[in-house]
């Protein structure tokens, strides 16, 4: 399998590049830190033997269809899109400058957005395909801290539901999950009310469930108990936990 | 982002609270906070407080354990400084190689084992860490990023390796890997009856073994006081066969030791004459994975020492102050009735030059339950150390203090100088090189 990662030198992205390297992937890692992805790059090489080409790319300035064209020239087809690079930032609580909200929606919405409209066709058209988006449980209901990358996060899940709708003629598998709280430097070493996931489990699990209609999903699974909990909290109650959860 | 979070040693003996990050990108790693001292951390095992300090602001390297470039032609493999050495065992054992200089427990990390310049199996063959660099990367907040090894800036490298992170944070690392010439290890253990015998036995015999090192009772107070075996390793089988890793359970500094100490009791006496009895002329085959990281499947060991934890005391001594520092030492065992968990010999070589832990003799190695007794008897073996011309190892003791590492290491002066000449603004610092005064 081909895969082709956006978001590869840290977190779930380089986790997710792994597992994929040890199931034998030819790989195709995209992030904005050159460094880190080039020595994601030799590890996973000199670890697992497979092909892995890298691309640095800043994801609020860049095109799209260029992409998918270099990708698809040097990879030969793209069987897997994983969409995982994410920006969350502590300015994010409330009066957000327009540069941070810009870079907010473009890094967590537009960007997947466009590349997978870029892969769209060559997706549709192979024989066997899977498109994965990321989104998080910080998206499950409006609160005073991550704000806007909440709001990308929602719209980036309703984007990949109607991705699904498109590709379900076709033999591409969209799956989207909203992720709980991960170690990973967006969360640092900050104390959560609820236990944190490893990236490389998440990334497993991710792996596993490809060939699985899976369609949106948590990740861990029992975030949607939280989720439907939170979702039916009267406005009173949920107004004096929107700082906590 | 920084948090604040207690850290311990191994040992649990020294302790503080400090900020802590884990950067995961370059970018991060290399925006030091100005006007705070850092300090590297790697798998966190030291026996001392090397990997944090009050007021310092720790940097786990964690995210940084990438192999970069291997090259099977000139045996050599480049890595980041967070790769841990059982993370490369399991790397380079099918490839053929091994990298030759082991300490006992696989979640050391290249790069701590480079800072604390760390031993194997049998010190006097294989020398120490600081001899399979090649090279290294360091990076300081004035200075930059820096390539240095024993042709390039050889000062600072020297300074570097056994420097115990001070003059920066190691980047990545080249060093020279060793072909694997087997996957398992006939082991021997050859009754001894006493640490003289042990040392004289072991002497005769350093060039004839890849693995040699000793176990000795000491929790008794007779005549048998020291009976033990030496044990001695020879790497066997077809380097194509495969390596087995068995699981094991990490060790983890943040770990809770057992509620009861129970290396401090008389059930310890029984346990070692039991096990000098079973273990003390056999001949068997081992994994080369357990052999060389005998601690990986005894975790339980380092949390039997209860919540005092245990102290560490590795000195070397002179070979020809042997049999003085024996008649000595024992002596001091019985007059204290002090307990320990692990006594064991080590044949050294090298030489020794500023804070390195190095020289022709042998080395012994105590691991005893903390405690005020442990304390005094400790304090009067540092007399005894002194007077015969021996060392403490400074990454394993936590109570030695600059008066001492003074005494035992003429180099500390020239160390000093040189990195107060590096870094004026000691931008690097740890509870180790305060209480050093470094």
């Amino acid at each position: 399998m081909n895969a082709l990662v956006i978001g590869a030198s840290a977190g779930l992205g380089r986790a997710l590049a792994s597992k994929l390297a040890e199931s034998g992937c030819s790989l195709y890692l995209v992030a904005s830190d050159g460094r880190d992805l080039a020595a994601v790059a030799a590890d996973l090489r000199l670890r697992h033997d497979i092909e892995v080409h890298t691309e640095v790319c800043d994801l609020t300035a860049f095109d799209a269809e260029a992409m998918a064209d270099g990708v698809i020239g040097k990879l030969g087809a793209v069987d897997a899109l994983f969409l995982i690079a994410g920006f969350g930032d502590d300015g994010d609580d409330g009066p957000v400058t327009d540069g941070l909200a810009e870079r907010l929606m473009a890094v967590n919405f537009t960007a997947p957005v466009r590349i997978a409209n870029a892969f769209r066709d060559h997706l549709a058209s192979r024989p066997r395909a899977n498109c994965v988006g990321i989104g998080s449980v910080a998206a499950i209901r409006g609160r005073t801290s991550n704000v806007v990358y909440g709001a990308a996060k929602r719209g980036l899940e309703f984007y990949f539901e109607s991705l699904r709708s498109t590709f379900s003629t076709t033999a591409c598998r969209v799956q989207f999950y909203r992720v709980g709280f991960m170690r990973t430097s967006m969360l640092g070493d900050r104390k959560t009310p609820l236990p944190v996931a490893d990236p490389a489990w998440v990334a497993a699990r991710i792996v596993a469930n490809l060939d699985r209609d899976l369609g949106i999903a948590y990740l861990p699974g029992w975030w949607r108990w939280i989720a439907i909990v939170l979702e039916h909290l009267p406005w009173a109650v949920f107004r004096r936990l929107a700082n906590t959860v | 982002m920084a948090v604040r979070r207690k850290f311990y040693s191994l040992g649990r003996q020294e302790a503080c609270t400090a900020e802590s990050i884990e950067p995961d990108r370059y970018r991060h790693l290399l925006e030091l906070s100005p006007g705070t001292p850092h300090i590297a951390r790697g798998g966190g095992l030291s026996m001392v407080g090397a990997s944090f300090g009050e007021g310092v602001k720790v940097i786990g390297m964690r995210h940084f354990d990438r192999i970069l470039a291997f090259d099977a032609e000139r045996a050599t493999l480049e890595a980041e400084a967070g790769v841990t050495l059982g993370q490369l065992f399991s790397f380079l054992t099918p490839r053929g190689f091994i990298v030759p200089v082991q300490p006992g427990y696989p979640g050391v990390t290249l790069g701590g084992s480079i800072a604390g310049n760390v031993h194997g199996k049998n010190q006097y063959r294989e020398g120490v860490f600081a001899d399979i660099v090649k090279g290294l990367r360091l990076y300081h907040p004035v200075h930059g990023e820096m390539d240095i090894g024993p042709e390039r800036n050889p000062d600072l490298f020297e300074l570097t390796c056994g420097g115990f992170g001070l003059t920066g944070i190691i980047l990545t690392a080249t060093i020279e890997l060793r072909p694997l010439i087997g996957t398992s290890v006939e082991v021997s253990h050859i009754p001894v009856a006493s640490l003289e015998a042990a040392a004289e036995m072991m002497l005769a015999e350093r060039d004839d073994h890849e693995m040699l090192y000793s176990w000795h009772d000491v929790a008794r107070y007779d005549r048998g006081l020291g009976r033990g075996f030496v044990v001695s390793g020879r790497i066997i089988g077809s380097s194509d066969a495969k390596v087995c890793v068995p699981a094991y359970r990490p060790l983890d500094s943040d770990d809770r030791n057992y509620p009861v100490d129970l290396m401090d009791s008389p059930a310890i006496s029984i346990f070692n004459r039991l096990y000098g009895r079973r273990k003390g002329n056999i001949t068997f085959v081992n994994g080369l994975f357990e052999t060389l990281y005998p601690f990986a499947m005894h975790k339980t060991y380092f949390r039997s020492y209860g919540p005092k934890g245990f102290i560490e005391h590795q000195v070397l001594i002179p070979t020809d102050r042997i049999g003085a520092y024996f008649g000595a030492l024992v002596p001091l065992i019985r007059r204290y009735r002090q307990r320990f968990g692990m006594v064991s010999l080590k044949v050294y070589g090298g030489r020794r030059s500023l804070l390195r832990y190095s020289g022709e003799g042998i080395t012994l190695g105590l691991h005893m339950p903390s405690s005020d007794k442990a304390r005094r008897f400790l304090a009067e073996l540092d007399a005894i150390n002194i007077d015969n011309g021996a060392i403490t190892n400074l990454i394993k003791d936590p109570r030695i203090s600059a008066a001492v590492a003074e005494a035992q290491y003429p180099g500390i002066r020239e160390f000093r100088r040189r990195l107060r000449a590096f870094d004026p603004e000691c931008h690097f610092n740890s509870i180790l090189s305060e209480r050093l005064k470094l």
